[in-house]
């Protein structure tokens, strides 16, 4: 198969912070960006199969990330069936992303040994070297994967914590890469350098520098921000963008910039004006675990290069106690009655179909129905938002 | 004479045994019978859109009025405009009357003439199921066909004194029922003959439910534990005493070999949880048997969970993957449900095209050789069989 492929369609800044289009393509299957990877666990996106999964987003091409706590324990088997993992989970055709850190859970620290990292699997800790981490992506053939790395660094970590993640995640980038040139089963593989440091810059900058020197990277994921992937959306806007920013100019700016975790829309934007192009899915995942239905009403204008979010203080519905400005909580006793969509003019299938007082009655009755109804609107509504964030930015590459 | 919303044809008859493929027109939804119907308790079938149900090719399903009477209870069911609505199930729909429930779910319960009395399992309140009440809330669900409130008493009980009232005040309850139907136009009413297992006490029974002419009945009261040769011969007895041009459902039927055994006999319709539950647990219906994919042995096993099954699970996914998530991951639910409710219809479907080509014996034999490759049939099975003239090979 072809080699995968990451492009920047456009790009409207001269500097390389910016919001840009881009495409990810591997033979005729092809990605636009800025997009999210959808989050799975064990290989699937959590409560819905594929047959369902085709019901949310029908015939677009797309792209899953599958963390490797999560399907671990699936090597031995695939090992054996060798047609890879996505094909195994029943999304073959898909494009199919491996990662090292489940960012929908809180994930353990402390059990990194020398270049062995520790990945809390089902069946336990497991210390995995490079090598062993390569033989799984031999086995796993995805067509991107990211390095073995520690990311175990959150806004409360030391220096010298963060310095021995940089140093380590490094080496085993270099060790992986030289293993990745040789492997024949991943040739078309992209590469994904995982950027770590913390909050603190100097290690931020020492990391993309050295990472940047290889040429043959699909792009670089930021990496490394937070140990419980629950809290993600309480960590504030102004600490954690200097440090994509200043990072971000000493990346070459062709390559594909990841950032993995359950950010609020807004910083998702803001994000994107400094130049990422891929996010995933745990936003809404952890929506849905939640309870929670997507909800927020948002307006993107394109202005001064960057995207501005404007989001609407809807008071129309007076009763509302919104968790946050994005979701309501449909576990709340006022949707008993609401014979209403969980939101007014939503194309997804729960919407079409169902309302929110069925949906409160599922969840109080803790039917497992409940959750799948979520799912369905939250994912199809995070996949709309980042539609709109395309169009917007199509919009203005041809007005110009 | 209850008025009709139910048109019942006999389609093919069984020139061997007493199967039978039948239409029955319901305001809903047009069924073919021997049909068997999904259970959803509590206002959905567990883990599955209705989408993948009628993709599955599913055609009537069953609610419990006992769970959706106390939520989303019966005052939000009336402004929701029923359960079709609320559900989004627009296909045909069954409930049952509650009793069952009270019975089997509640130490608590007591039974009187004037109804099940019965403590709430929400908020420990207590509350008297009457026949009129029970039919209220059936009203308000507004499924297409409705049971009355039956007097449940165990078959295995010994106490023959209980199980004679039980079969009388049945009728009462009946007559009570029949009188608090207000909706009649669309809904049918279905009596249910009770009698335990006794012969005079079934036909009783059944004789009293024929005096008030019904669209169609139940046979109550089985599939409660009793051996299997009481239940067969239960089930004969009572479609035998009930009419030709009526549907006959026997409640609570749900495993495949009882299926088949009873549409032999003349039984048209069939509800039970098992292939849902079943699945949940992680196990999976085959013509071949059951397989429970928790075992180590499904490790390596690339093959989906039944060869050339047309369902959505086994088009995509391998024992193996099912294996690696079955205890973990909630979607096995998903996967493992959308088959065995596959596997029911599919059987349900296959009955109903022998009937109609007149090779009906033909497939009871090739179904039993398959599970029984063996030819260690149980005696039960081949006694049934044979009394409807039968004989596996």
């Amino acid at each position: 198969m072809e080699p995968i492929r990451f492009s920047v369609v456009s790009s409207n800044c001269n500097n390389t912070n910016g919001p840009r289009l881009g495409t990810l393509t591997r033979s005729n299957y092809r990605i636009d960006t800025p997009a999210f990877m959808f989050y799975t666990k064990s290989g699937s996106v959590p409560y819905v199969s594929r047959e369902v999964f085709d019901k949310i987003l029908p015939n677009d091409q797309v792209l899953f990330n599958h963390p490797l706590p999560t399907n671990l324990n699936f090597y031995e088997t695939l090992k054996e069936y060798n047609l890879g993992l996505n094909k195994f989970v029943g999304f073959e055709n898909y494009f199919c992303c491996c990662s090292i850190t489940d960012c929908a859970v809180e994930t353990r620290q402390g059990f990194n040994v020398k270049d062995k990292v520790a990945i809390k699997s089902k069946s336990g800790n497991q210390l995995i070297t490079y090598e062993r981490y390569m033989d799984i992506m031999e086995v796993f053939k995805p067509d991107m994967y990211v390095t073995l790395c520690i990311s175990n660094t959150n806004l409360d970590s030391v220096y010298s914590a963060i310095e021995k993640s940089v140093n380590i995640s490094n080496r085993l980038f270099h060790s992986c890469l030289e293993r990745h040139n040789k492997s024949e089963t991943l040739k078309g593989s992209g590469v994904i350098a995982p950027i770590q440091g913390g909050y603190n810059v100097k290690e931020r900058i020492r990391s993309a520098k050295y990472l940047a020197e290889y040429n043959d990277v699909l792009g670089f994921l930021f990496d490394g921000f937070f140990t419980d992937g629950s809290t993600v959306e309480d960590i504030p806007c102004d600490i954690v963008m200097p440090v994509i920013t200043e990072t971000m100019e000493y990346l070459p700016p062709d390559k594909m910039k990841i950032i993995f975790g359950a950010w609020t829309p807004a910083l998702i934007i803001d994000f994107i004006n400094s130049g990422i192009d891929m996010f995933d899915s745990t936003f809404p995942y952890l929506a849905t675990e939640n309870n929670c239905a997507l909800i927020f009403d948002y307006n993107l204008k394109y202005k001064n290069n960057g995207i501005i979010l404007s989001i609407p203080d809807n008071n129309s519905d007076k009763n509302r106690e919104k968790l946050n400005i994005y979701e309501i909580c449909l576990m709340d006793k006022m949707y008993f009655e609401s014979f209403e969509p969980l939101k007014d003019g939503c194309t997804c299938l729960t919407c079409q179909k169902h309302t929110k007082a069925y949906i409160h009655h599922l969840l109080v009755s803790n039917e497992a129905l409940g959750p799948i109804l979520l799912t369905i609107h939250n994912l199809h509504y995070f996949y709309q938002f980042f539609k709109d964030i395309r169009e917007v930015l199509f919009k203005n590459k041809h007005q110009q | 004479m209850v008025k009709t919303s139910l048109k019942f044809d006999v389609i093919a008859k069984c020139s061997t045994s007493h199967a039978r493929t039948c239409t029955m027109e319901l305001p809903h939804y047009t069924v073919e019978t021997p049909v068997f119907m999904p259970v959803g308790t509590k206002g959905s079938i567990k883990s599955l859109l209705p989408e993948q149900l009628e993709d599955i090719d599913c055609q009537i399903i069953l609610g419990n009025t006992y769970h959706l009477g106390l939520r989303p209870g019966i005052d939000l069911l009336k402004k929701a405009n029923g359960l079709h609505n609320f559900m989004g199930w627009n296909r045909a729909l069954l409930t049952d009357s509650g009793g069952f429930q009270m019975v089997s779910l509640l130490n608590m319960a007591e039974i009187s003439e004037q109804g099940v009395n019965f403590e709430s399992p929400y908020d420990g309140s207590r509350s008297l199921l009457t026949p009129e009440k029970s039919i209220e809330i059936q009203n308000v669900i507004g499924a297409d066909i409705i049971m009355q409130l039956d007097d449940v008493v165990p078959t295995t009980s010994k106490n023959n004194e209980r199980m004679e009232e039980a079969t009388y005040r049945t009728t009462r309850w009946l007559d009570r029922c029949i009188s608090a139907h207000k909706n009649t136009e669309k809904q049918n009413i279905f009596p249910i003959v009770q009698g335990g297992l006794k012969d005079d006490l079934r036909k009783l029974s059944a004789n009293l439910n024929l005096e008030r002419k019904a669209n169609g009945y139940a046979i109550g009261g089985l599939s409660g534990g009793e051996a299997k040769e009481d239940f067969w011969r239960m089930v004969l007895l009572s479609t035998q005493m009930l009419p030709f041009d009526k549907p006959k459902y026997v409640m609570g039927v749900g495993f495949a070999v009882d299926l088949v055994i009873c549409c032999a006999l003349g039984a048209d319709m069939f509800d039970c949880v098992f292939p849902t539950r079943t699945a949940r647990f992680g196990f999976a219906l085959t013509s071949y048997g059951t397989l429970s994919l928790k075992h180590a042995k499904y490790k390596m096993d690339f093959e989906p969970l039944e060869k050339n099954c047309i369902c959505s699970t086994c088009k995509t996914y391998t024992r193996a993957y099912i294996h690696h998530i079955v205890s973990t991951e909630v979607v096995s639910s998903t996967l493992l449900s959308v088959h065995n409710l596959n596997y029911q219809m599919q059987l349900m479907k296959g009955i109903r095209d022998s009937i109609k080509k007149n090779i009906f014996p033909e497939f009871v034999q090739d179904f039993m050789i398959k599970l029984y490759p063996n030819k260690n049939y149980p005696p039960w099975c081949i006694e049934a069989l044979e009394s409807v003239h039968i004989k596996l090979k």
